[in-house]
C-alpha cells in the first residue's frame, strides 16, 4: 500500500463511506458460503447413510431373487439351507475371501404407542460394526436391538416388550398361518439403518415363525485387501463367474428365459455394479454410489436452490455495490483532479480504484465466509435438534472459502471497473473549477432505452403467450428478459416516475419544497435513482411475485378440489348434541342435515349384491348452501344428475358408477316395492358406510318414502382458514356423538393450504438476503447523496428553511424511491404471478384470475415504506444538521 | 523576444516557450478565444508575473504551459533536466510524467488533498512513483524555510488558510521542478497572509534558482516580481521589467480598454509583431 498513495488516500478518505458496499458483499458472500457449506452437510449426511449400510462389507450380493424361486431340486421343504446360503458358503471358499454371510429378514407387524407398527427385522450381521446408543446387543431369542429412529417414532425404549404377529405361507395347504411373538427391546442402534429397523439373532429370527426372505450376501475380504477397491473388483468378477457357473450347474435358482439351458450373461451396469441371473453384486463404493445417485435428486434441487437464490442475492449486491462505487468516484472528483495535475496517470487512478475493490471485496468476502460459516452450523445445529440426530455439522469446505473469497473480490471488482474508468477518465482540469455545476447532461442512452423497450415487450409478451398455453418454460424466460428490460429501461423511466411523483406530493403545501428538491435531485443524478430504485424492485418485484403466485395457485387447487370433492365434510349421524358442538366451532362455516331412510341398496356393482343401507335426501336448498361448487350430483362422463354412494360399497374396479336400486324397508302391501328407485351412484368421499345420497331431482317417488331425522347425515362446510389442528380438533370433538366422521376434502385443502404456506415462508426467507442488500444500498445512495448536498443543504438552511424539511427532503427521496419500487414491482408481480401459474397449470377451461393477497401485500408495502423511511433516518439527520455558514466555505 | 534581450542584463536561458498558441472554446458565435496564436518566453530561474483582465486568458495559458490542458494549435518547449522537451510529441501519459517530475502547480484553492498529511501532501509528486526521489536535505530546507517543521504531521483542515498554501507552495519546490505555475496563489488570502507566500515565491527564485510564473491580478504582488507580462484579449499585450506599481496601473487600465476595444488592440498587437 505504501506504493500507491492515491489507494492510500483513497482507503482514508472514503473509509466511512465503504460500509454500504462492504455490507452488501458480506450479506451475499455470507448468503452463498452458508448455501454451500449447508449443501455439503447435507451430500455428507446422505454419504453417511449410503456408507453405514455397506459398512464392513467389501462385497454386497442382493439375494432378494432367491425369495420367491424354488429350490432348483424341487425340494424346498424350508428345512435345507437356502439357495442364498449355499451361495455364501461357496463364496466364502474363494480365495482371500475371510467371511460370507447370508442375511435375511423377516416382516413383522405389531402395534406400539396407540400406532400400527410395521418392522422389518434382520440378523445381526456380524460383518458390519453397530453403535449401540443405549442398551446392548440381542443375545438370547426374543431379544431385538432397535433402531434408535425407528424406536424414538413409537415411543419404545430398551426392556420395553412388544408384541407381534408373524405370517408364513404354507405351500402344501396353500394357506397363510399366523403366529405371534413377543419381543423384547435389548438395545437401541445408533447410526442410520436403511434394509432393516431392527436386528436379531440368527437364532432368534430363525424362531420366529415366519417367512423368511433372503436379502443379501454380504463379504468381506481377509487381511490387506479388505476395504482394497482393486481387490472388491476382481472378487466381484469371481462372484459373478461363481454365480453363472452354479446356474449353469443347476446349483442356483434362476429364470428358465434367461439361461436358455447354458451359462446366463454377465452384464456389466451402468454404475459398474455386475447382473448375473437376476443378482446384482455391488463393491463397496458402488452401494454408496448407488444410494447417493438416487437421492442425487435432491441433492440437485437443493444446488439450484441455493445457487438461484444466491445469484439473485449476488446481482443485487454488485448494482449495491457498483453505485458506491459510482458515486465515491464522483465524491472524490476534485481530488482526482488535483492527483492527476501534480501527476498521477489515469492508470494509478483505475487501478487504485480497482484496488480498492479488490481490498473490499476481499475483506467482505473473509468476513462473509466466517458469518456463513457461523449461519450454516446454527442452521445445521438446529436441523441436528429438531430434524435428523444424523444431519452431517457444518464444515467449512474449501470450495466455499474459495467461491466465498473469489465472489466477493470479483463482484467488487466487476462492480469497480465502471467507476474505475471513469475515475481514469477524470481531467485535471477539474480540480481547478471553482465551484463544481453539475453539468446538466441529459443525453438519453438510445441502445439502451431502445433494448429495454424491445426486451421488456418481448418477455412481457412472452409471459402472456407462455400463460396461454400452457409453457411454462417459455414464461421464465420471457419474465427473466423482460424484468432486464424494464431494468435497462430504468435510467430513464425511473427518475422521470420518481420526479413525477415528487411534484405529485410537492402539491401538499407543507411538502412543497421538500417534495421539489426531491424530485429534482433524482433527475440531476438519473443513474444513482435508477440503480437504487432497481436493487429494491427486484426485491419487491420477486416477492410479490411469490405471495400473489401463491395465492393465486392456492385458489385454483382450492377450485379443482372443489370440483372434485364438493363437500368438505360430513358426519354419519346427526344429533341436536353435535348440532351444538357444529354451532360453537370456528372451524365450521355452515351445516345442514339431510333426512335419511332405511333401504336396501342393491347392484350388480355391489360385491355381495344386497346390502341393508339407507338412503339419504339431498334437499336442493340444503345442498346449496354446503357444496362448493355446483356440481355435486354431475358425473364426470354422462353429465347428468347420479346419486352418490359410500366407495367402499363398491367393489374394487368398479370405480366409475353402477346401477344400483332402492328399496325402502317395508313390504310390498306397504308399497315398498312401487317406492323403489333404480339410480346410477358415482362413489363420493364424503357420503358415510353404506348410504347412498339421493338428489331431490332423482327422487320421483320420494311421497312413498318416509326420510327422517332418524336417520339422518349432516353435511359441512368448512372455513378456508381452518387448519389441520383445527380439522383433528373438530374431529374430536364431534366424533364421540356423531359416529362416522368424514374430514377428507378440508384435510386436503388444508394440507395444501400448508404445503403453500410453507413454501412461500421458505422462499421468502432465501429472499431476506436480497432485500436487506437493497435496503442496504437505499441508506447507501442516502447517504452519498447527502454528502454531495452539504452546501445545498447549508444554503437552504441558510434561506431560512427548518431542519425538519431539510430532512424530509432527504426522507422523502427514499420514500419516493421505494413508492416507485413497489408500485413496478407489484405490478410486474401480479402478472409474473398470474402468468406462473397460468402457465403451469395446463387446463384450458379455467380462466386463471388472479388473486391478491391483499393483506399480505399490504403489509410488503409498509415493510419496505418502513425500511426506506429507517434507511433514510440517518443521512436525514446528518443533513439536517448541516450548520447554515459551514457548507458555504471553500471545501 | 523582449524579455530575454532586456540590455540591462545577461541574456537568460527560457525555461519555458510557447510558439503560435491557440485555444478556443466552443463553436460559432459562442466561440472564446482565450489563447490567440499567442508567442512568449519565460526566462530560467526568474520570478514572472501575468496579469490581464478577467478572461483574457491568464489560466488558460497557465494551464497549456503547465500541460494541464491541451492546446488547439501551437508549440510548447520546457527545458527540463533532460534536456528540452517539445509538448506535442507526447501522448498523455508521458505528459502526466513529465508534470509529476518537471511541473509545479499552485492553485488558488484546493491544493491540498484533505486525506493526506502535510507531509504526505507535499512529497505526493515523488510518492506517485517513476523514479523521482524526493532530496531529503532539499525537503528538510524547504520545510524549515517555509516555517512547515512543526506542521508536517498536520491534516489539512487543521491548517490555517496560509498554512496550507504554504504547504501547496512546498509541495510545488520539493521536486526542483522545471517551472512552478502558479494561479493567483494569494487570491483567497488576506494581504499580510499573502504577503508571506510572495516572499516565499521570491525566496525560492533567489535562493534555490526556481523558475516561477505567477498569476496575479494585484500590482503590489507583481511588483515582487522581476518582470511582468501582460495578456489581453488572448495574446501578450507587452512585457515590463521590473515596473513600478504606478506603471503597472497605467498598462492595466490600457489592457483593460484594449480588452473591451479588440480593434484597438489588435492594432497594438501588429504594431508589435
Ligand atoms: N472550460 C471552459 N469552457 C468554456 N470557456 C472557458 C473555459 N475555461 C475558460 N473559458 C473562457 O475562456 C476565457 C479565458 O478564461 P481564463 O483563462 O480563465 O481567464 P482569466 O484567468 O484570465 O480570467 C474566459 O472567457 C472563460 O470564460
Ligand atoms: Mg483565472
Amino acid at each position: 500500500m505504501r506504493g500507491n498513495p492515491v489507494l492510500r488516500t483513497n482507503l482514508r478518505s472514503g473509509g466511512k463511506r465503504l460500509w454500504a458496499a462492504g455490507a452488501a458483499v458480506v450479506i451475499s458472500v455470507t448468503f452463498v458460503v452458508s448455501a454451500l457449506v449447508l449443501i455439503g452437510s447435507f451430500n455428507r449426511t446422505m454419504e453417511a447413510q449410503a456408507e453405514a449400510d455397506a459398512a464392513g462389507a467389501d462385497l454386497v450380493i442382493g439375494t432378494g431373487a432367491f425369495a420367491w424361486a424354488e429350490a432348483p431340486d424341487g425340494s424346498d421343504d424350508g428345512s435345507g439351507p437356502g439357495p442364498d446360503q449355499e451361495l455364501a458358503e461357496a463364496v466364502s471358499e474363494l480365495e482371500g475371501v475371510a467371511e460370507a454371510e447370508a442375511l435375511s429378514h423377516v416382516f413383522l407387524e405389531g402395534e406400539a404407542a396407540g400406532m400400527n407398527l410395521m418392522l422389518l427385522a434382520g440378523s445381526l450381521p456380524e460383518t458390519r460394526t453397530i453403535d449401540i446408543a443405549e442398551g446392548s446387543m440381542p443375545e438370547q431369542e426374543g431379544e431385538i436391538l432397535l433402531a434408535k429412529e425407528f424406536a424414538e417414532a413409537y415411543d419404545l425404549g430398551v426392556g420395553d416388550t412388544m408384541p407381534v404377529n408373524t405370517e408364513r405361507y404354507n405351500a402344501e395347504t396353500d394357506t397363510v398361518e399366523q403366529d405371534s411373538a413377543e419381543l423384547t427391546v435389548s438395545g437401541l442402534a445408533g447410526g442410520t439403518h436403511r434394509s432393516v429397523s431392527g436386528y436379531l439373532t440368527p437364532e432368534g429370527l430363525g424362531a420366529l415363525d415366519a417367512d423368511h426372505s433372503p436379502s443379501s450376501l454380504r463379504v468381506a475380504l481377509a487381511g490387506d485387501a479388505h476395504g482394497d477397491p482393486q481387490a472388491q473388483e476382481e472378487l466381484q468378477q469371481q462372484v459373478a463367474e461363481l454365480i453363472a457357473s452354479m446356474v449353469e450347474r443347476g446349483e442356483l435358482p434362476a429364470d428358465p428365459a434367461e439361461t436358455e439351458g447354458g451359462a446366463p450373461e454377465i452384464l456389466t451396469q451402468p454404475d459398474g455394479s455386475l447382473l448375473v441371473a437376476g443378482v446384482e453384486i455391488h463393491t463397496h463404493q458402488q452401494i454408496i454410489d448407488a444410494w447417493i445417485a438416487e437421492h442425487a435428486g435432491q441433492s440437485t434441487v437443493l444446488v439450484s436452490i441455493g445457487l438461484g437464490f444466491g445469484a439473485i442475492a449476488v446481482f443485487v449486491a454488485s448494482l449495491v455495490i457498483s453505485n458506491t462505487f459510482q458515486v465515491l468516484v464522483a465524491s472524490r472528483s476534485r481530488t482526482m483532479a488535483l492527483l492527476r495535475a501534480v501527476g498521477a496517470t489515469a492508470g494509478q487512478l483505475r487501478r487504485a480504484t480497482v484496488a480498492e475493490g479488490a481490498l473490499l471485496g476481499l475483506l467482505g468476502g473473509v468476513l462473509g465466509v466466517l458469518l456463513g460459516w457461523s449461519a450454516a452450523s446454527g442452521i445445521a445445529f438446529a436441523a441436528q435438534r429438531l430434524w435428523q440426530e444424523s444431519f452431517a455439522s457444518a464444515e467449512l469446505s474449501v470450495l466455499a472459502i474459495a467461491a466465498g473469497l473469489t465472489l466477493g473480490v470479483l463482484v467488487t471488482v466487476l462492480a469497480a471497473v465502471m467507476p474505475a474508468l471513469k475515475a481514469g477518465r477524470t481531467s485535471p482540469m477539474e480540480a481547478l473549477r471553482p465551484v463544481e455545476v453539475a453539468s446538466d447532461q441529459r443525453r438519453i442512452a438510445w441502445v439502451r432505452t431502445v433494448l429495454g423497450i424491445l426486451f421488456a415487450a418481448g418477455g412481457l409478451g412472452g409471459v402472456l403467450l407462455a400463460a396461454v398455453l400452457h409453457a411454462p418454460m417459455i414464461g421464465a424466460t420471457g419474465a427473466v428478459v423482460g424484468f432486464s428490460g424494464v431494468l435497462l429501461m430504468g435510467r430513464v423511466l425511473v427518475p422521470a416516475v420518481v420526479s413525477f411523483l415528487g411534484r405529485l406530493v410537492a402539491a401538499l403545501p407543507q411538502l412543497r419544497v421538500p417534495g421539489r428538491l426531491a424530485a429534482q435531485n433524482a433527475r440531476a443524478v438519473p443513474r444513482r435513482t435508477a440503480v437504487t430504485t432497481s436493487a429494491l424492485l427486484i426485491g419487491v418485484t420477486l416477492v410479490s411475485t411469490m405471495t400473489m403466485g401463491a395465492m393465486t395457485a392456492q385458489h385454483s387447487l382450492s377450485d379443482e378440489l372443489a370440483e372434485r370433492n364438493p363437500v368438505d365434510a360430513s358426519l354419519g349421524t346427526a344429533s341436536e348434541q353435535t348440532e351444538q358442538v357444529l354451532e360453537e366451532s370456528p372451524t365450521v362455516v355452515g351445516h345442514q342435515q339431510l333426512p335419511g331412510a332405511e333401504a336396501t341398496l342393491d347392484s350388480e356393482g355391489i360385491e355381495a349384491g344386497s346390502v341393508e343401507g339407507r338412503v339419504i335426501l339431498a334437499e336442493e336448498s340444503a345442498i346449496e348452501e354446503i357444496a362448493r361448487s355446483e356440481s355435486v350430483f354431475q358425473e364426470e362422463h354422462s353429465g347428468g344428475p347420479v346419486a352418490l354412494i359410500s366407495p367402499d360399497l363398491l367393489e374394487a374396479g368398479m370405480a366409475e358408477s353402477a346401477e344400483v336400486t332402492l328399496t325402502p324397508h317395508g313390504t310390498a302391501e306397504s308399497g315398498a316395492l312401487g317406492a323403489a328407485i333404480t339410480v346410477t351412484a358415482a362413489p363420493a368421499s364424503w357420503v358415510p358406510a353404506d348410504t347412498v345420497v339421493l338428489p331431490e331431482v332423482l327422487a320421483d317417488t320420494a311421497e312413498l318414502w318416509s326420510f327422517e331425522s332418524s336417520a339422518a347425515m349432516t353435511v359441512l362446510r368448512i372455513s378456508e382458514s381452518a387448519s389441520m389442528g383445527d380439522l383433528t380438533r373438530l374431529g374430536n370433538e364431534v366424533e364421540a356423538s356423531a359416529g362416522e366422521v368424514s374430514l377428507d376434502a378440508a384435510m386436503d385443502r388444508a394440507s395444501y393450504t400448508q404445503v403453500i404456506d410453507t413454501v412461500l415462508v421458505v422462499v421468502l426467507v432465501l429472499l431476506a438476503a436480497s432485500v436487506l442488500v437493497s435496503v442496504v444500498g437505499v441508506s447507501n445512495t442516502l447517504a452519498l447523496s447527502v454528502f454531495e448536498r452539504r452546501r445545498e443543504a447549508a444554503l437552504l438552511r441558510a434561506m431560512g428553511m427548518t431542519r425538519g424539511s431539510v430532512g424530509a427532503m432527504v426522507t422523502l427521496e427514499a420514500l419516493l424511491m421505494a413508492a416507485v419500487a413497489l408500485v413496478l414491482g407489484s405490478g410486474l408481480g401480479a402478472l409474473f404471478a398470474w402468468g406462473g401459474v397460468s402457465s403451469l397449470v395446463a387446463r384450458d377451461d379455467v380462466t386463471m384470475v388472479l388473486s391478491i393477497p391483499w393483506d399480505r401485500m399490504g403489509m410488503i408495502w409498509g415493510v419496505t415504506f418502513l425500511a426506506a423511511a429507517l434507511a433514510s433516518f440517518l443521512p436525514a439527520r446528518a443533513l439536517s444538521r448541516t450548520p447554515p455558514a459551514a457548507g458555504l466555505s471553500a471545501q | 523576444m523582449r524579455t530575454a534581450n532586456t540590455p540591462s542584463e545577461a541574456p537568460t536561458a527560457i525555461a519555458v516557450r510557447a510558439e503560435a498558441l491557440t485555444k478556443t472554446y466552443g463553436s460559432g458565435d459562442a466561440a472564446v478565444r482565450p489563447l490567440q496564436n499567442l508567442s512568449i518566453g519565460f526566462p530560467s530561474g526568474r520570478f514572472t508575473a501575468v496579469m490581464g483582465p478577467s478572461g483574457s486568458g491568464k489560466s488558460t495559458l497557465m494551464h497549456v504551459l503547465a500541460g494541464l490542458d491541451i492546446p488547439d494549435s501551437g508549440e510548447i518547449t520546457l527545458a527540463t533536466g533532460r534536456g528540452p522537451v517539445s509538448f506535442s510529441g507526447l501522448n498523455e501519459k508521458q505528459l502526466t510524467l513529465l508534470r509529476r517530475s518537471s511541473v509545479g502547480f499552485i492553485f488558488q484553492a484546493y491544493n491540498l488533498i484533505p486525506a493526506m498529511t502535510a507531509e504526505e501532501n507535499i512529497v505526493l509528486p515523488a510518492s506517485l512513483g517513476g523514479g523521482s526521489t524526493i532530496d531529503t536535505a532539499f525537503f528538510r530546507q524547504v520545510v524549515e524555510r517555509l516555517g512547515l517543521s512543526e506542521r508536517l504531521h498536520h491534516r489539512p483542515f487543521e491548517l490555517s488558510g496560509g498554512q496550507q498554501q504554504r504547504v501547496a507552495v512546498a509541495r510545488a519546490l520539493v521536486s526542483r521542478p522545471s517551472v512552478v505555475f502558479a494561479d493567483e496563489p494569494t487570491g483567497n488570502l488576506d494581504q499580510a497572509t499573502g504577503a508571506e507566500v510572495l516572499d516565499l515565491l521570491r525566496t525560492a527564485v533567489d535562493e534555490f534558482g526556481q523558475t516561477v510564473i505567477m498569476v496575479t491580478h494585484d500590482a503590489a504582488a507583481a511588483a515582487q516580481a522581476d518582470s511582468t507580462v501582460l495578456l489581453a484579449d488572448g495574446r501578450v499585450m507587452e512585457t515590463l521589467h521590473r515596473p513600478s506599481a504606478e506603471q503597472l496601473a497605467a498598462a492595466m487600465l490600457h489592457a483593460g480598454s484594449a480588452a473591451a476595444a479588440p480593434v484597438t488592440a489588435r492594432a497594438i498587437d501588429g504594431g508589435m509583431s
